[in-house]
């Protein structure tokens, strides 16, 4: 890394640092964190909240009940780590800084009055030395969130019984109340009307007592569980790559720096891409993807990991494999699609300059997909010298590739599966150019415009590329294929990506067993590779149901005797896994030598070496 | 009709009672635009119902701004001192003092934050709607609708009364018909002369 690309990567930091102290949401998102940003950490789960009830007026009793329920929706949702704990009735009321949470339903201290309903409060205390008010957070200003209280004011016409249906004159209080315990988690107001933290709520409206997926969104923005990014590098002859198992290339942004970028062993340790991710959606509607998303600056986090990432090498198909499971339930709208990446490197000429990445689009959303697009956004750092980075398109190759200045080599990202190249667009990484927010309107009308514009700078850059269109009934499944390469000129490029599409569509795409119109049967289930291995007191196997139904996972010997039956039941949909110590079913260690952990389910069978020393 | 933004091209008013109609009128109408931010439920008043509700109604100046922590609550309050230029309603005389009581502030390092709470900056000129609360002080009514700052627009320099930015914080919860119910627009900025004079003759029906 240069020293201009260090300066960038920190200036890029201090700006979205920034931006989420002054809790400017992102365009891209329709929730917003509340101002001055601050949630409750790890540390304090479950948030510990309690009930004054100094009050022994059994007409509140309902209310209380609705404020415990409340709490609840908030840590139901999906992917979030969120749970919170009631303590005993509490003497406190109102609105008051004594190191408990607490929640009153009377108003002691006046202090929601003159059209007030409920009043959250937030007590923080400032460990930096910066300022606040209303408006504006110094940068270097750090808050810690010490308490949070709730207010009601009981003498509000309230709908507070258990079965209440929308009446004249009345507010919901549960719709109220799970708003209220947005704020008490970090939540501001979303500008998406149907959801419950949408600014207003009306009489009568019994509709914001459950959680729209904007506010589901939200929450895990801020407590998103399970979330633990993996992170590999393939590396083979000329080319690195980083792939994780949501879809992202790299990335070196605020949260983190992710893999390897992409490097090319020509020019050097210089890392190319700041940012690469996935995104999936169909012509005219929105795109699910992780560019320009994470937890800090509250942007894309559309996809969700499914599955542990695998590396392999030599892999079955190539020296170097990487592969997960990822879907797009995270997105406003999803798609019901779930993606299965795969990353596949050569070591040997003339497959030695580029990573393919490959997404199989598995359609489990029931119903049928059309006109979807698969593809890449990528900011790309060619050579480290982003500011003068210049975009162009081969249209004969589907080939995007990048240039710059001081060299004649070249970064290009070639669309591999037959289908070629749906859409392209040169773009400007930073948005100080107008209209290129990478906002989901902007990203929609990327995604569908096809080839408008080709070619930029030198410039700060990025480019967006997709393929398809791809028609997906339910069940079936699709391709897209990428190739990230390097070229020492464009001839050079232009015939890489040619030795990618022909590994691709000859080796890679051959090895699967195709179908019909060229789609592909696929697992709807897959074991990973258990993990330690070889191991000695206990390995962790972990699979992924696609598919919920019975599921069977065993040990079977070289023999293909079944020697223990790590677990059999009915799994939901998603990442699972067991520990399995190396004993049989009677808790007989068993003697050291190769095994195999077989995952059995309704749509088929997936086996993997798992190696026992003693 | 007459309609009371100044973004208005177009405006006639004729009587006081057209001007009542055109308040009335635009807090119905002038909210479309998404809100953005915090916390806090508070019903939402028309302007009309905000001049109908409110027990003291001032145009002044802001003196003076001071966060304590109120020892009783163990709660911070703001104390807003406000130099009353015009009375508009209630019980006040111009050229008087008197105390707003607003929840949330900062003492030292600690915060309490209060979203929704309007924000009140010393030599600030506005209009406010208030309620009489206890122990002799006045809090804003209906929270942060119910405070308009004087500025001056920069097109034709007349004054006019400006919502505060964050205007939209809170969420509003209103107690009319469907149509009532969408927040105002975040630049919702009004002739000072004609929303005075509304109000003067709102508050004397």
């Amino acid at each position: 890394m240069n020293s201009m690309s260090m300066l960038r990567r920190v200036r890029w930091g201090l700006v979205a640092v920034f931006a989420a102290l002054i809790s400017s949401p992102m365009q891209a998102s329709a929730y917003v964190l509340i101002d001055p940003p601050n949630a409750w950490g790890k540390p304090d789960l479950p948030v510990d909240w309690h009930l004054n009830q100094t009050i022994n007026d059994p007409s509140i009793t309902n209310e209380y009940q609705i404020i415990r329920e409340s709490f609840l929706v908030w840590s139901a949702v999906a992917g979030v780590d969120l749970s919170f704990l009631e303590g005993a009735a509490s003497t406190f009321c109102g609105l008051a800084q004594n190191q408990q949470n607490h929640v009153s339903v009377e108003d002691c201290n006046n202090q929601c009055t003159g059209g007030c309903l409920a009043v959250t409060s937030t007590v923080l205390f400032a460990t930096g030395d910066g300022f606040w008010n209303s408006n504006t957070v110094a940068d270097t200003l750090l808050l810690a969130r010490q308490e949070s209280d709730i207010t009601y004011n009981k003498t509000t016409n309230w709908g507070d019984s258990q079965t209440w249906t929308p009446c004249a004159g009345e507010f919901d209080m549960r719709g109220v109340s799970v708003h209220e315990m947005g704020h008490f988690i970090g939540l501001g107001h979303s500008a998406t009307a149907a959801a419950t933290m949408f600014a207003s709520v009306a009489v009568c409206d019994g509709s914001k007592a459950s959680l729209h997926a904007d506010d589901n969104r939200g929450a895990r923005v801020l407590y998103r569980n399970g979330d633990e990014i993996a992170v590999t590098s393939l590396t083979a002859g000329n080319a690195t790559l980083g792939v994780t198992n949501k879809g992202n290339l790299g990335y070196t942004g605020p949260g983190g720096k992710w893999g390897a970028s992409f490097q090319w062993t020509p020019l050097g340790a210089a890392e190319h891409l700041f940012e690469c991710a996935f995104g999936v959606g169909s012509v005219g509607g929105a795109v699910s993807d992780n560019f320009r998303g994470d937890a800090i600056t509250g942007g894309d986090a559309d996809l969700q990991q499914a599955s542990v990432l695998t590396v392999s090498a030599p892999g079955p198909l190539t020296d170097e494999q990487a592969e997960a499971t990822f879907d797009d339930s995270r997105a406003e709208s999803p798609y019901g699609l779930t993606i299965i990446t795969r990353a596949y490197a050569e070591n040997s000429a003339p497959n030695d300059d580029f990573v393919i990445t490959e997404y199989v689009l598995v359609n489990t959303s029931g119903g049928a997909l059309s006109n979807v697009r698969a593809g890449l956004f990528a900011d790309v750092d060619f050579n480290n010298e982003y500011a003068q980075n210049s975009v162009n398109y081969d249209a004969a190759n589907s080939l995007a590739y990048v240039s710059t200045p001081n060299t004649a080599a070249l970064f290009g990202i070639a669309v591999l599966n037959s289908e070629g190249a749906a859409a392209m667009r040169a773009l400007f990484a930073t948005s100080t150019n107008a209209g290129e927010n990478f906002t989901d309107a902007n990203k929609q009308t990327w995604w569908s415009a096809g080839f408008e514009r080709t070619t930029l700078g030198p410039a700060d850059i990025a480019l967006m590329i997709n393929t398809g269109d791809f028609d997906i009934a339910p069940g079936d499944s699709a391709f897209a294929a990428f190739a990230l390469l390097g070229g020492s000129n464009l001839a050079d490029l232009q015939a890489n990506a040619a030795a990618a599409r022909d590994l691709y569509l000859n080796t890679i795409s051959g090895g699967t067993t195709a179908v019909g119109d060229g789609r592909v049967v696929l697992p709807l289930a897959e074991l990973a590779a258990s993990r330690p291995n070889p191991f000695t007191s206990s390995t962790r196997m972990e699979w992924t149901v696609l598919t919920p139904g019975r599921v069977t996972v065993e040990v079977i010997d070289a023999g293909g005797r079944v020697v223990s039956t790590v677990f059999d039941g009915v799994q939901a949909k998603g990442l699972h896994g067991m520990n399995w110590d190396g004993t049989n079913g009677h808790g007989d260690r068993l003697p050291s030598g190769v095994y195999f952990s077989r995952l059995r389910t309704a749509d088929g069978n997936q086996t993997r070496k798992v190696i026992l020393t003693r | 009709m007459g309609k009371i933004p100044v973004h208005s091209p177009a405006r006639a008013v004729t009587t006081a009672a057209l001007m009542v109609a055109g308040l009335i009128t635009t807090a119905l109408l002038s909210s479309l635009a998404a809100p953005t931010a915090r916390a806090t439920s508070v019903q939402h008043f028309g302007t009309a119902q905000l001049t109908e509700l409110s027990d003291t109604i001032v145009r002044g100046t802001v003196t003076k701004v001071e966060a304590r922590l109120h020892p009783e609550h163990q709660f911070i309050y703001t104390y807003v001192t406000v130099r009353v230029d015009e009375p508009l309603k209630g019980l006040v005389t111009a050229g008087s003092e008197i105390v707003f009581q607003e929840l949330g502030g900062r003492v030292d390092r600690t915060i309490h934050h209060v979203p929704g709470v309007p924000d009140y900056r010393e030599g600030e000129q506005v209009v406010s709607f208030l309620e009489n609360h206890v122990g002799g002080f006045y809090r804003t009514f209906g929270m942060i609708q119910g405070k308009f700052s004087v500025a001056t627009d920069p097109r034709n320099g007349r004054e006019i009364l400006t919502r505060p930015a964050e205007w939209n914080d809170v969420a509003l919860a209103q107690l009319g018909s469907v149509s009532d119910l969408s927040p105002m627009r975040p630049d919702a900025s009004y002739d000072s002369a004609e929303m005075l004079s509304a109000i003067r003759e709102w508050t004397r029906r």
